[in-house]
């Protein structure tokens, strides 16, 4: 291709933004598109646990209970036993172990400060008295996994990261801790490597199916050596 | 070859034409994430002047604000994320899910009087594009990703 030129580069601009397609995916705020990459590694995380021979899970919706119509996820931080939507989870069960994954559900830490979990697995006989008594679930040995997930726009910088090393020293340890994003850069992948904190999942898109492929396995192995066959 | 004065009135052409039409929070986000410095090895302009053992005390990297020509890629970046990015988690999520996008809703744990702001319901469906116009979306984002010396797939580790 011949070196464009900044006629090409407006006229292409142009082009673009003349899609009415295009102009309404870019309307979309970042908020919106965070809360569906969170949602899109709940379902990697709940394609892990389907994968696992003799695994049963369930979609419930915490008013309508199985298979929800519609599925709500929530569009936000908040409690695991709130009622206001039907919010959903996956009920999961491995060998001897039941379990759940929740999306953007508030813990309380170690230290009782209130923590939000991107996606979370915690043990089911915790989230049902949690949902029982309206309490909060909490960072302790109830709380199997925690990912933080982000989708960066721009090249990734270290802070996210940093906070959520911060939030893990709250929580006592887990079967698994990640950071789970879309982009790499040495930088961001340097500082993980450097902390006893959480294993990085970076470049995690529809995109690149190794990638998807690499982060279910490691769910996968986590929960199969957590949960041994009967 | 464009010059960096060039792509310096690119990158604001660009900008320009978010505003006009009404892309203001697009046009903050590209502008936010081009402020972002790059951070780039530190390279001595006289690699003698100083012994290992003195370099060896400092950090080894430096940073510094970006060109307009990584400006300009820094963008491209973010219209990647929103055109094609975006829409492919969405239909990853229905498909893993085996349900309609129009089925997979997200709501704040608000009730409906506290709703304000981000804080609006919206359907998974709303992320995606259309088969054709997401064919066309592609195209044309492909034409400029090559203008800009990117691959197709924009994940590069600029910066």
């Amino acid at each position: 291709m011949p070196d464009p030129t900044l006629a090409d580069l407006t006229a292409a601009v142009d082009q673009l933004l003349g899609l009415a397609a295009a102009r309404k995916a870019l309307q979309l705020n970042g908020a919106s598109a965070e809360r569906a990459y969170e949602a899109y590694v709940f379902t990697l995380c709940a394609s892990a646990v389907r994968s696992i021979p003799g695994s049963r899970s369930t979609l419930r919706g915490i008013i309508s209970g199985a298979n929800p119509n519609p599925v709500v996820f929530r569009g936000g931080p908040g409690e695991m036993a709130s009622r206001i939507q039907d919010f959903v989870f996956l009920r999961c069960e491995v060998g001897p172990r039941e379990f759940e994954i929740h999306v953007d559900v508030e813990y309380q830490g170690q230290s009782k400060a209130t923590h939000e979990i991107d996606v979370s697995v915690c043990d089911a006989e915790h989230a049902d008295r949690v949902r029982s008594t309206g309490q909060s679930p909490r960072t302790n040995k109830n709380l199997l996994m925690a990912f933080e997930c982000k989708l960066y726009r721009s090249v990734p910088g270290v802070s996210l990261a940093r906070t959520f090393v911060g939030l893990l020293a709250d929580c006592s340890p887990n079967l698994l801790n990640g950071f789970v994003c879309n982009r790499r850069r040495r930088g961001l992948d340097r500082y993980l490597s450097r902390t006893s904190g959480p294993e990085p999942f970076t470049e995690l898109t529809p995109l690149d199916l190794a990638s998807e492929q690499e982060f279910m396995s490691a769910v996968r192995h986590r929960i199969k050596k957590w949960a041994p066959d009967r | 070859m464009l010059t960096e004065a060039d792509w310096a009135t690119a990158y604001d052409y660009l900008l320009k034409r978010l505003r006009e039409l009404e892309l203001n929070e697009l046009a903050l986000e590209i502008d936010a994430a081009v402020a972002e410095r790059v951070v780039e090895r530190f390279r001595p302009v006289e690699p003698n002047l100083f012994s290992r053992a003195d370099l060896s005390e400092q950090g080894d990297t430096v940073s510094r604000a970006r060109r307009p020509s990584e400006a300009w890629q820094a963008a491209m970046m973010v219209l990647h994320t929103y055109l094609v990015e975006v829409p492919s988690v969405a239909a990853r999520v229905g498909n893993l899910l085996g349900l309609d996008l129009d089925r997979i809703v997200f709501y704040p744990d608000a009730r409906e009087e506290d709703l304000q702001g981000s804080l609006r319901p919206f359907e998974l469906s709303h992320l995606t594009l259309s088969g054709r116009g997401s064919d066309r979306v592609e195209s044309n984002l492909n034409t400029l990703l090559n203008f800009s010396g990117l691959p197709s797939n924009a994940r590069s580790n600029a910066g």
